[in-house]
C-alpha cells in the first residue's frame, strides 16, 4: 500500500498540485469555488490530531526534561531567543510602515472601499470578552481544560500541557514513567495520523489553493497594492532570514534549506495554518535536516505556539498603517506597546488564520486609541493573498528558531530519552555516529 | 422647503430642477389638487420652513419633516408618509477613548458625558438634543454636508441624523464609514409627515385623504422604493 501510494508524497506531484491549484483559482473561478467542501474535508483530516499532538509533545518533552539538564538546554536556549526574534520582527514591521509611510498613501479610491467594506461588515469586532491586556492575560488559564481544547485556546492548551509536564516529571512512582511512555506513544500514533492523510495533500492542497486564489478581489488587491507589496516583502524577508540561519547551522545552502522544507512550506501555503504543518515540518526536520529529535519535538511545538514571526511583523505594521490612516501619531513613549502589544496579538492568534484574530486587534489598537473596525476590514479584505504569505513567515521563522536552539543531531549528541528521567544516567550519552546523519540533504 | 438639500427627499439638480421624494409629493399634490407648484426654498431651516407656515407665508411645508409635540404647538400635520428610524454617528476615535464597541445605543452611556454633540440648524434633532444630552455642547450646521464632514474630520463627536441621510451620504462617501460608526437608536422613530397651518383644517384633511389614496394603490410604495430605500440615482 504504502509503495502504491508513494508517488502522492512525491514533493514534485505536489509542486505540481499546488501550481495547478493557483492556475484552476485565477482561470476557472466558478469550478474552484465548488472544491471549497473538499479542501475544507482535507484542512479537518489534518487538524484533526493537532490539538492531542499539542498536548502530548509538550507534556512528554516537558516531563523528560525535567530532570535532564541536556533538554533543559534547549528550553533555555529557546526561552532566551524566543524574545529576540519576536521583538526584532515587530519592531522591523513597525520601522518599514513608519519608513514608508504607507498608510499616508492610501488614495481615495482605497479609502472609499474600505469604507464601503466597512459599512458592509456586520462584526461586532471590538469589546469582546477578554480582549485587551487584562482579558489576554485573565484568558491565559483555562476554567476548563477540555472547554479550551474545544474552542481551539492553544495558548491555555500550551500552559495546561506545560503544568502537566511538569507534574509528571515530578512523579517518582513508577506509574510517571508509564505515563510519559504512554504520552509518547499517543503522539507517534497521531502523527501516523496525520502523515496518512499526507497521501492526500496533492489533491487537498489543489483544492485548497484553488479556493484560495479564487477568492481574491482584484479591487482591494490593487487598491492596497502598497500595503500588500509591503507586508509580501516582509514576509519573504523573514523567510529568507530563517533560511540563513538554518544554513547556518545545518552547514548547507540557504535555497538547499528551503528545498528541504519545502512541503511543509506548501502546506503552510495551502491551509493557511502554522499547526497545521507541524507533523511535516517535524519529519523535514528530523529526517532532511538532520536536526536533533527530541528537543525538535520539544521546540517546533512550543514555537508554534511561542514564536509566530510573521504575525508580529504583520500586526506592528497593521497598527503603524491605521495610524496613519487615522492620522493619530503614536508618540514615542507608546513604541514598547505598539512592539510589545503586536506580540501578544500574534501570540495569541498564533496558528489561527488570520481571520480569527480581530478580535485581539484591541490589545494593541486601543492603548493607541486606534480604532480597530478597520483592521477588521484590512485583514478580511487581504487575507486570501497575504494569510498564506503570514503562515509561511511563521512557519520558517519557527523551524529557523527550533533549528538554532535544537542544533544538529552529531552536535548535540543524541540523547537516550526512552528512559524514565531519573534512571538516565549523562555518563552514558552517546554520541551519534556519524553515518547516522548521512547527508540525506544532499 | 428650506434652502439646503436634503437628500433623498428634495435637492437640486444642476440643471435646476428639484427632485426627491418630497418633491415628487409636491408635485402631484399639486396637480391633484389642480392648482401650480411654487416651492418657496427661502426658509433656512426646517423650524424657519415650519414657522413660514404657522404665518401663512406658505401653505404646506412638504420637506423631511418629523412631527413633535412641540412643532404641534404652531402647525398642524398630517398623517406620517414615511417612518425613519434615528440614528447616532459616533466618530470612531471617541468610541475607542469612552471604550465602546457592539453596535448598540449608546445614548445612556453618552448621557451623563460632556461630549460635542452635531446636529443640522432647526432640525427635530438640534431640539432633541438638549434633553436627550443634558451634557453635550451642541453644535448646529447647516444642511448635511457641513454636519457630516465634521463628525469626519471630529469636529464633533457624535452628530444626531436619521438613517436615510446617513445612508444617502454614506453611498456617495463611502469612507466616511472609516472615521464614523452609525448605530441606531433604541425606539427612536422619526415620524416623517406634512405640515399644514391650523386655520387650513379642509386642506389637512384633503392631504390624510390623499395620503390614504397613495398608500392604497401601491404609489407612495413605489416613490418610497425609487427615492429612499434605493441608491440615490439623481444628480
Amino acid at each position: 500500500m504504502e509503495k502504491k501510494l508513494g508517488f502522492l508524497l512525491s514533493p514534485w506531484l505536489i509542486l505540481t498540485a499546488s501550481i495547478g491549484g493557483i492556475v484552476n483559482g485565477i482561470f476557472f473561478k466558478d469550478f474552484s469555488v465548488k472544491l471549497e467542501p473538499l479542501g475544507s474535508v482535507f484542512l479537518a483530516a489534518i487538524q484533526m490530531c493537532l490539538v492531542p499532538v499539542l498536548i502530548c509533545a509538550i507534556t512528554t518533552n516537558v516531563a523528560k526534561l525535567l530532570n535532564h539538564e541536556g533538554m533543559s538546554k534547549y528550553l533555555k536556549r529557546f526561552l532566551s531567543t524566543l524574545p529576540v526574534g519576536l521583538v526584532v520582527s515587530s519592531l522591523l514591521g513597525a520601522l518599514i510602515a513608519f519608513v514608508t509611510g504607507v498608510g499616508n498613501r492610501i488614495d481615495d479610491r482605497a479609502r472609499n472601499l474600505l469604507g464601503q467594506l466597512l459599512a458592509n461588515s456586520n462584526h461586532h469586532s471590538t469589546t469582546l470578552p477578554g480582549a485587551g491586556y487584562a482579558g489576554f492575560f485573565q484568558d491565559l488559564f483555562p476554567t476548563n481544560i477540555f472547554l479550551a481544547i474545544s474552542q481551539d485556546r492553544n495558548l491555555s492548551i500550551l500552559i495546561f500541557s506545560m503544568a502537566f509536564g511538569i507534574s509528571l516529571g515530578f512523579v517518582t512512582h513508577s506509574g510517571g514513567k508509564l505515563v510519559i511512555q504512554v504520552f509518547d506513544t499517543l503522539f507517534e500514533s497521531f502523527l501516523r495520523i496525520i502523515n496518512a492523510t499526507m497521501y492526500a495533500l496533492p489533491i487537498g492542497l489543489f483544492a485548497l489553493l484553488s479556493v484560495q486564489i479564487s477568492k481574491i478581489g482584484l479591487d482591494v488587491i490593487l487598491s492596497l497594492s502598497f500595503f500588500v507589496l509591503l507586508v509580501s516583502l516582509g514576509m519573504i524577508a523573514v523567510v529568507v532570514v530563517s533560511s540563513i540561519m538554518i544554513s547556518w547551522v545545518t552547514k548547507v545552502s540557504p535555497w538547499q534549506t528551503v528545498k528541504s522544507l519545502k512541503e511543509a512550506y506548501l502546506v503552510a501555503l495551502g491551509t493557511s495554518s502554522s499547526f497545521a504543518t507541524m507533523p511535516i515540518s517535524l519529519r523535514c526536520l528530523k529526517e532532511k535536516l538532520g536536526i536533533e529529535e527530541h528537543a525538535t519535538n520539544l521546540i517546533l511545538p512550543l514555537g508554534m505556539c511561542l514564536n509566530p514571526w510573521g504575525s508580529a511583523f504583520f500586526f506592528s505594521f497593521m497598527s503603524v498603517f491605521l495610524s496613519q490612516l487615522y492620522k493619530i501619531p503614536i508618540p514615542p513613549t507608546s513604541y514598547p506597546i505598539l512592539v510589545l502589544g503586536s506580540i501578544l496579538v500574534s501570540v495569541a492568534g498564533a496558528g489561527i488564520p488570520a481571520v480569527g484574530t480581530f478580535a485581539i486587534m484591541n490589545i494593541v489598537l486601543s492603548p493607541l486609541g486606534i480604532p480597530p473596525e478597520t483592521a477588521v476590514v484590512v485583514i478580511l479584505a487581504t487575507t486570501p493573498i497575504l494569510d498564506p504569505l503570514i503562515t509561511l513567515a511563521n512557519v520558517s521563522g519557527i523551524c529557523a528558531t527550533t533549528v538554532v536552539v535544537a542544533g544538529k543531531k552529531n552536535y548535540s549528541g543524541t540523547l537516550d530519552l526512552e528512559k524514565h528521567p531519573s534512571d538516565l544516567d549523562f555518563s552514558k550519552v552517546t554520541e551519534a555516529s556519524d553515518d547516522q546523519t548521512a547527508d540525506e540533504v544532499s | 422647503m428650506p434652502s439646503q438639500d436634503s437628500k433623498p427627499f428634495f435637492a437640486k439638480t444642476p440643471d435646476g430642477d428639484i427632485v426627491g421624494l418630497d418633491a415628487t409629493l409636491a408635485q402631484n399634490i399639486a396637480s391633484r389638487l389642480g392648482v401650480s407648484l411654487f416651492i418657496d426654498r427661502s426658509a433656512k431651516s426646517y423650524d424657519d420652513a415650519i414657522q413660514k407656515v404657522s404665518e401663512g407665508k406658505a401653505d404646506i411645508a412638504l420637506c423631511h419633516l418629523t412631527t413633535s409635540l412641540e412643532r404641534a404647538l404652531i402647525v398642524d400635520f398630517s398623517t406620517p408618509y414615511l417612518k425613519v428610524p434615528h440614528v447616532l454617528l459616533l466618530n470612531r476615535q471617541l468610541m475607542v477613548h469612552y471604550g465602546l464597541g457592539d453596535k448598540k445605543d449608546y445614548s445612556d452611556e453618552l448621557k451623563k458625558e460632556k461630549i460635542t454633540l452635531g446636529a443640522t440648524t432647526g432640525s427635530y434633532f438640534a431640539r432633541s438634543a438638549h434633553f436627550d444630552f443634558p451634557n453635550a455642547i451642541v453644535q448646529t450646521f447647516d444642511g448635511d454636508e457641513a454636519l457630516f464632514e465634521a463628525v469626519e474630520k471630529g469636529e464633533v463627536q457624535v452628530v444626531l441624523t436619521d438613517e436615510t441621510t446617513f445612508r444617502i451620504w454614506q453611498e456617495k462617501h463611502p469612507s466616511f464609514n472609516l472615521q464614523v460608526q452609525k448605530l441606531n437608536r433604541k425606539n427612536r422613530v422619526g415620524q416623517i409627515a406634512i405640515a399644514t397651518n391650523w386655520k387650513s383644517a379642509p386642506l389637512l384633511k384633503w392631504l390624510n385623504l390623499y395620503l390614504n389614496a397613495i398608500r392604497d394603490d401601491g404609489t407612495l410604495d413605489k416613490w418610497i422604493q425609487d427615492y429612499v430605500e434605493g441608491p440615490w440615482k439623481r444628480n
